[in-house]
């Protein structure tokens, strides 16, 4: 039926002519840059497109589980080794040394205020009780 | 037939747009998340629990995990496109048979991405609005404090240790004002500066940390000195105040400075802007300490003055009552903005009303500060009015003077004026400056 047009035909037709494609290109380029995102940014995203060119042609929906399968077996054959390209968001630190450091100034924030405070009264006791204001 | 991304009953669908050759900005984020999506897919350990579940999935903008049947799952909106806000939640339906929702028109597998960009207008102009009473509320709290601080100076008799402690305050309060609109007009709207990232921006938000701890810190030695002139010394007027500019202009430096290394070594985005790190609580934690330790003080200076001084020193204890009282308003609101900012409410008016109600709190501050301490202090009132009274007379007897043809009326009236202020008795004087009594000079 249907679906299984849009499953094994356009799984074959993306193998075909989107595969082949980007299959070369990746071989062109050398061993060492083949997992820096901005080297092969271009060749993944002209093998989306030509997806999105195929899904259109045979009038499937994009995307769809026969594209994630296809994309998973791409990422399987050809990504492994690679490390995930860096977040543009950095990460949230550990939460031991946050905690760490904001309970130290905090901590010692009632301490200096003992301090001022005992300083401040032996000031005043050695300036000697001024008695009631007037 | 070519993709679109809204169909006929306002639904957005996620199919991309027809394939545009030029890579754009917007595509190229979405090949990046795209990505990243079946990178994750790839190494995230298998579905376990048992069940039904709809399969991980990428569905053209957002990545998707196994979810199980019958639950709705969200997630944050993305910020591919300029009406697409990242606070709202985009969200999609597994159903009770383990397949994604379909949607009932196009019978393709549908994500509910409506609340991206429903509410994006008018948060937007809400978002301006805020800005713009940010940058009034400290363009007024400057101008208020450089007045009050004029006042004390310019005004010798009113001097004291007290006034002393409250000239530092506002000199914090005026140098976080500005510190807070430079941030707000060079930093805020300028995404070009906070790209290049340059390190002035970092030692900005390096001082306008230090800055806020001063305030608090500022706050808390009016305490501490109310405390020790009350409960521990007994009205003893002179102390040594080195401490108190330790704790006021010192101490802050230090939790800012703990906050710039982690900051630069754990979370070091671009000028420092975010707000969504927990490693703001290095600087907080010790504000809100702060302002717990001054607020029980204010309360223990309260109870002596209610109880153990009201039979001996009735008439200094209403004084003091009086000079705490300043304080133990001001403290409670200054704090209240570090207690209530993890309740924000969910419903949209409500959320409203909290955000302008945190924005006063927080923008306001120092006319807060300048007009409890200063304009309504009766110490200032009294001293501005006699001092109104001299200029009145002195301004009569020139014009007298210079005007000697002017009608007898007006002659009379400024001199019928001078008998009156010499009787004028300023009985509605404070007393809350250095507790020495004040006779109308």
């Amino acid at each position: 039926g249907r679906s299984a047009h849009c499953r094994d035909t356009y799984l074959e037709w993306i193998s075909l002519y989107c595969w082949t494609t980007f299959h070369a290109t990746i071989m062109a380029t050398p061993e060492w840059s083949r997992c820096q995102w901005e080297q092969i940014s271009r060749t993944y995203s002209d093998l989306s497109n030509c997806t999105v060119l195929m899904a259109e042609a045979l009038s499937c929906p994009w995307p769809s589980p026969a594209l994630d399968s296809f994309f998973l077996q791409i990422h399987m054959e050809y990504f492994t080794n690679c490390t995930m390209p860096a977040n543009s968001q950095p990460s949230q630190p550990p939460l031991g040394p946050i905690l760490a450091m904001a309970a130290m100034p905090a901590c010692l924030t009632p301490l200096l205020v003992a301090l001022t405070l005992r300083k401040a009264r032996e000031g005043v006791v050695s300036l000697g009780l001024a008695g009631d204001g007037k | 037939m070519a993709p679109s991304l809204t169909s006929t009953v306002s639904y957005t669908d996620p199919t991309l747009e027809p394939v545009v050759t030029e890579h754009s900005p917007v595509r190229q984020k979405i090949i990046d998340s795209q990505f990243k999506c079946y990178e994750r897919m790839n190494r995230d350990p298998p579905y376990r629990k048992k069940g039904l579940f709809c399969n991980r999935t990428w569905d053209g903008w957002l990545c998707w995990d196994d979810t199980p049947a019958g639950r709705v799952t969200a997630q944050n909106c993305p910020d591919y496109f300029p009406d697409f806000d990242p606070t709202e939640r985009a969200s999609k339906y597994c159903d009770e048979t383990g397949n994604w929702f379909r949607h009932p028109e196009s019978n393709r597998t549908w994500s509910n991405y409506t609340l991206c960009n429903s509410f994006t207008s008018e948060k937007l102009k809400m978002a301006f609005i805020l800005y713009y009473m940010a940058i009034v509320g400290h363009a007024l709290s400057i101008t208020s404090l450089l007045i009050s601080l004029g006042i004390f100076f310019y005004f010798k008799s009113l001097s004291c240790q007290r006034i002393t402690l409250h000239k530092n305050l506002f000199v914090s309060y005026v140098l976080n004002s500005v510190f807070t609109i430079a941030h707000l007009i060079a930093v805020v709207p300028n995404p070009g500066l906070v790209k290049r990232d340059p390190v002035s921006c970092k030692v900005l938000q390096f001082f306008h940390q230090y800055m806020l701890g001063c305030n608090y810190f500022w706050m808390l030695c009016e305490g501490i000195y109310l405390h020790t002139l009350i409960v521990v010394a007994v009205f003893a007027e002179e102390q040594r105040l080195h401490w108190y500019y330790l704790l006021g202009w010192g101490f802050p430096l230090v939790p800012a400075s703990i906050h710039a290394v982690a900051r630069a070594k754990y979370f070091n985005d671009n000028c420092w802007m975010s707000v969504d790190t927990h490693l703001l609580y290095i600087v907080h934690g010790p504000i809100t300490a702060a302002l717990l330790v001054n607020f029980f003080f204010l309360l223990n200076i309260v109870r002596v003055l209610v109880t153990k001084l009201r039979d001996t020193h009735r008439a200094e204890s209403n004084m003091y009552m009086k000079a705490v009282r300043a304080t133990l308003i001001l403290v409670p609101l200054l704090g209240i903005q570090f207690v209530i900012i993890p309740w924000r409410p969910e419903s949209r008016l409500a959320g409203e009303i909290y955000d302008y109600i945190m924005h006063i709190l927080m923008h306001y501050q120092g006319l807060l500060v300048a007009t409890i301490f200063c304009f309504f202090n009766g110490e200032v009132q009294g001293a501005l009015k006699r001092q109104w009274m001299q200029y009145k007379t002195q301004w009569g007897q020139r014009r007298r003077e210079h005007c000697s043809t002017r009608s007898t009326s007006y002659t009379a009236t400024s001199i019928t004026e001078v008998p009156v202020y010499l009787y004028h008795h300023d009985s509605t004087n404070d007393h809350s400056k250095g507790f020495h009594t004040e006779l109308p000079s």
